[in-house]
């Protein structure tokens, strides 16, 4: 257990929402491997063990995304006193195919895991990959994902969040995009009893993009952390955060999201929405969406609601003999409709509105 | 302590001031007025609190309350979080209490006042003499002035057309000598003595400040207003306001704040502390042009102030509206307690920072009872050198039923070297409650500029124009008396931030 001095407590700015040592506290486990397995794109992996090519170890051996800002790398250094095992996914230059990466990540009772990932896009190459989270029983899951997306390459990232609704789920993205990249990436969140989803894009080159959707369905106790940093380093670059939250029950959604514009990042485009819904009197939403500019012709503007379901258009619906709770799950399924329907993928979309209804249903 | 011990220095002003009020014709307050100052001895300790509170006559219970603070001042650390950087503050290295010589024999009407300090506040164009204002422009706004001068309040207008309709309108130690049982029952209930660093200095040590009451069913007949004037040397000013608007009463109250420019930067740590009862109304305004230092972002102000309104009462109403354009570093976040069912906050801000000043400003609503509403509308302009926050906060408690909010904080940046951040925090847990949060950063666009440049405006003017057209949301909520010289504030402020 020498992992719970490092853990990060809410006297911590960008914690001050999630109580992470309290959860963990809840459950006994045991340092493990993560249960990790891909289908198809064979060729593109390898294990990440103690003896990595070099590229990989120059990767990592890079000091943690955002460490100066904002010291909340607790997270990282715990993944890293942990044992190294995990996957390196490398897809050559102008690599294509219109075949999609899946990964499933299982998590088992009482494991605590620390999984790596490292993920290297050459220049022009594209690729979708799909990551499963699931599991059963008490589980902690720190995962560190470390992307790097070469010139004109295009990385799709869609992961969906259905751990044990025991588990605790922790990932920590950092993406690194060059000139004219681009990281598209959706997160559905169904799971977990408290997750965390931070990620940190940098946009180094001239023309990088990054769009950062989600969905985080939350209901009984659980907690959903969404933690976000977008650093435009380069002129030129877009980029956007679209998120919703249904909040229910006595859960708790947390979203905080900042662009922050360097003196060189003229022309920057940068949005950032956050739109939650809290269902019922005890539910809770955190939301801090942060901007800090440091160039002057930018264009960037946030915005953020909360509230709950519109009375007028829940009445129009019944008057339409609907019943209630069919109008209900109709209208929070248009609320979140706004952002499945960016989904450019076909299967998946499907794939994330079965996911999304099926959760209402049992609403 | 012996009054012997007292040290009595005079200000003189020395050549390089002179020199430096002579270079920056920019900010206009930057005079000094030479008048013979008496000082408490340097730096802060117990002795000296006692002293403050032996100047002023008050009774135990004020002694005590200002000892606790002390003593629990020193266990605090300083507040961290915003994003202003300084170096550590010497707290030893000030003078903490300062007033005109012979003021012990406290004037017994403006006549007596000192001429001298009379002209300082006509040269910054406040009447002190009631005459001159009934003499004014016909059908002109009356508005009643407190002028505190460093640390003792030099006198207040229209004293008796006010206490005839039972307002109270003095300075805070008058009150706390006249009126102990109000200043008793509502110092610090909003405030509290520990709330932070800043506020539990001002209440060991503050020196004066202005106090209002209105009584009942009272519409307060004129506007109130206090002026701050930091005159001397290495002084910190720390004053305390205290404005209580009984049941259905209202009141419109401004305040006004200059200093002389100086190399050293010097601390006003100041509290304002707002109470509205049932269906009460406060309207609360300042523009805030403390000394903020010169292009190199040597001298000014640190101004740390804490400032929050109580809605105590059902349907009661506090709106705060600030223009800040001063002050090296602003630490400043006027915050609403919506108590009271149906209760309302407003906030209206712009701040403008040019230069290296810092600033850190933004406001708090908390929604306690049913039906509470709040808006905020923040204007930053950052131009030079500069940085500038928006930090705030609106939280629903899981009681405020129908609570309804909406935000809108605008940055507008002028050169590449400056920068404009906003820290919103939006803490739900009621889902009957309504929250709109909107923010946008941009740039005065060149087509604007060319536009008035074409048709003869000056880059400076055009500009001006501009900024003043981005904060005419605020402006309008001025009173009329203010809105005018904050206006010319805003061009004055953006001097040499183009071209």
């Amino acid at each position: 257990m020498t992992l719970m001095k490092s853990l990060p407590t809410q006297k911590l700015e960008r914690w001050k929402y999630t109580n992470l040592p309290a959860r963990l506290k809840k459950f006994e486990r045991e340092i493990a491997t993560a249960e990790i397995t891909f289908d198809g794109l064979n060729d593109l992996i390898m294990p990440y063990t103690n003896d990595n090519p070099d590229w990989v170890n120059e990767i990592t051996s890079r000091s943690p995304a955002g460490e100066a800002q904002y010291k909340d790398m607790a997270l990282w250094t715990a993944a890293n006193d942990a044992p190294q095992d995990g996957y390196i996914i490398d897809v050559p230059v102008n690599y294509q195919t219109g075949k999609p990466l899946t990964m499933i990540m299982t998590g088992g009772n009482a494991e605590q895991v620390s999984p790596r990932f490292i993920i290297r896009l050459a220049r022009g190459a594209e690729l979708t990959l799909i990551e499963h989270q699931t599991g059963e029983g008490a589980y902690w899951n720190n995962a560190v994902m470390q992307i790097e997306i070469g010139d004109g390459a295009i990385f799709n990232h869609y992961r969906f969040q259905d751990n044990s609704h025991d588990a605790v789920m922790t990932v920590n993205t950092h993406a690194q995009i060059a000139r004219n990249g681009q990281y598209n990436a959706f997160t559905l969140t169904t799971g977990a009893s408290m997750s965390r989803n931070q990620i940190h894009a940098d946009l180094k080159g001239e023309g990088a993009a990054c769009y950062l959707n989600g969905v985080n369905l939350l209901d009984g106790k659980r907690l959903g952390d969404t933690t976000i940093t977008v650093e435009h380093q380069a002129p030129h670059c877009e980029s956007r955060q679209d998120y919703r939250s249904v909040v229910g029950d006595q859960a708790t959604g947390v979203f905080q999201g900042k662009v922050h514009v360097h003196q060189i990042a003229q022309q920057t485009d940068g949005y950032q929405l956050s739109n939650s819904l809290l269902l019922s009197q005890q539910a809770t939403m955190n939301t801090k969406p942060e901007l800090e500019i440091y160039a002057d012709d930018v264009k960037c503007s946030h915005g953020t609601t909360s509230g709950m379901l519109d009375k007028d258009a829940l009445f129009y619906l019944q008057a339409r003999g609907i019943p209630k709770a069919q109008a209900r799950a109709l209208l929070i399924q248009a609320f979140i409709s706004e952002v499945t329907e960016q989904i450019t993928h076909d299967d998946i979309r499907e794939q994330a509105t079965a996911i999304i209804e099926k959760w209402l249903t049992a609403l | 302590m012996s009054e012997a011990q007292e040290i009595i220095a005079n200000t003189e002003i020395d050549q390089d001031t002179l020199d430096a009020v002579k270079s920056l014709s920019t900010y206009e307050a930057g005079f000094e007025t030479d008048i013979e100052m008496e000082y408490a001895p340097k730096g802060l300790n117990e002795d000296i609190i006692r002293l403050i509170s032996k100047k002023k006559e008050e009774p135990q219970w004020m002694l005590d309350l200002r000892l606790k603070a002390y003593a629990h001042w020193l266990t605090m650390p300083e507040p961290k979080w915003a994003k202003v950087d300084f170096p550590e503050m010497d707290y030893q290295d000030a003078y903490y209490y300062a007033q005109p010589k012979n003021f012990d024999a406290k004037p017994k009407s403006l006549d007596e006042v000192d001429p001298k300090l009379l002209e300082t506040y006509a040269k910054l164009g406040i009447s002190l003499k009631e005459q001159e204002v009934l003499a004014g422009v016909e059908g002109a706004a009356q508005v009643a002035v407190d002028a505190v001068f460093d640390s003792v309040s030099v006198g207040t207008t229209f004293k008796k057309a006010l206490s005839d309709v039972g307002v109270i309108f003095c300075s805070i130690s008058e009150a706390i000598q006249d009126h102990p049982e109000l200043v008793k029952k509502y110092l610090c209930s909003v405030v509290p003595m520990a709330d932070n660093k800043h506020a539990c200095l001002n209440t060991a040590c503050f020196t004066d400040g202005s106090f209002v009451y209105i009584p009942p069913g009272v519409k307060c007949p004129m506007e109130l207003s206090t002026y701050f004037r930091m005159n001397a040397i290495n002084t910190g000013q720390f004053e305390r306001t205290l404005i209580i608007a009984d049941k259905g009463a209202y009141v419109s109250y401004l305040e006004g704040c200059t200093a002389p420019m100086r190399d050293e930067n010097q601390l006003h740590a100041a509290v304002v502390e707002l109470i509205t009862h049932d269906d009460a109304e406060i309207k609360y305004s300042t523009v805030q042009n403390w000394y903020p230092g010169d292009e190199n972002g040597t001298g000014g102000i640190y101004n740390f102030v804490t400032k929050r309104g109580l809605c105590e009462g059902v349907n009661s109403k506090i709106s705060w509206t600030q223009v800040e354009t001063g002050s090296a570093i602003t630490w400043k976040y006027p915050s609403c307690i919506l108590k009271g069912d149906n209760s309302q906050g407003e906030f209206y801000s712009v701040a403008i920072t040019n230069n290296k000043q810092q600033a850190d400003t933004g406001t708090k609503m908390i929604h306690m009872g049913k039906n509470t509403k709040s808006r905020i509308i923040s204007k930053g302009i950052s131009a030079g050198r500069s940085d500038q926050t928006y930090r705030g906060q609106v939280k629903i408690m899981a009681g405020a039923e129908g609570a309804r909010n909406f935000t809108q904080c605008d940055s507008l940046l002028i050169g590449n070297q400056c920068g404009a951040h906003t820290v919103p925090y939006i803490d739900n847990k009621n889902p009957t409650s309504q929250l709109e949060h909107e923010a946008t950063t941009s740039k005065v666009g060149e087509d604007q500029l060319f536009y008035c440049k074409q048709r003869g405006i000056s880059e400076e003017e055009a500009l001006a124009l501009i900024v003043n057209g981005f904060c005419r949301e605020v402006m309008q909520n001025l009173p009329m008396e203010f809105a005018v010289e904050a206006q010319k504030l805003v061009g004055i402020s953006l001097e040499g931030s183009v071209g």
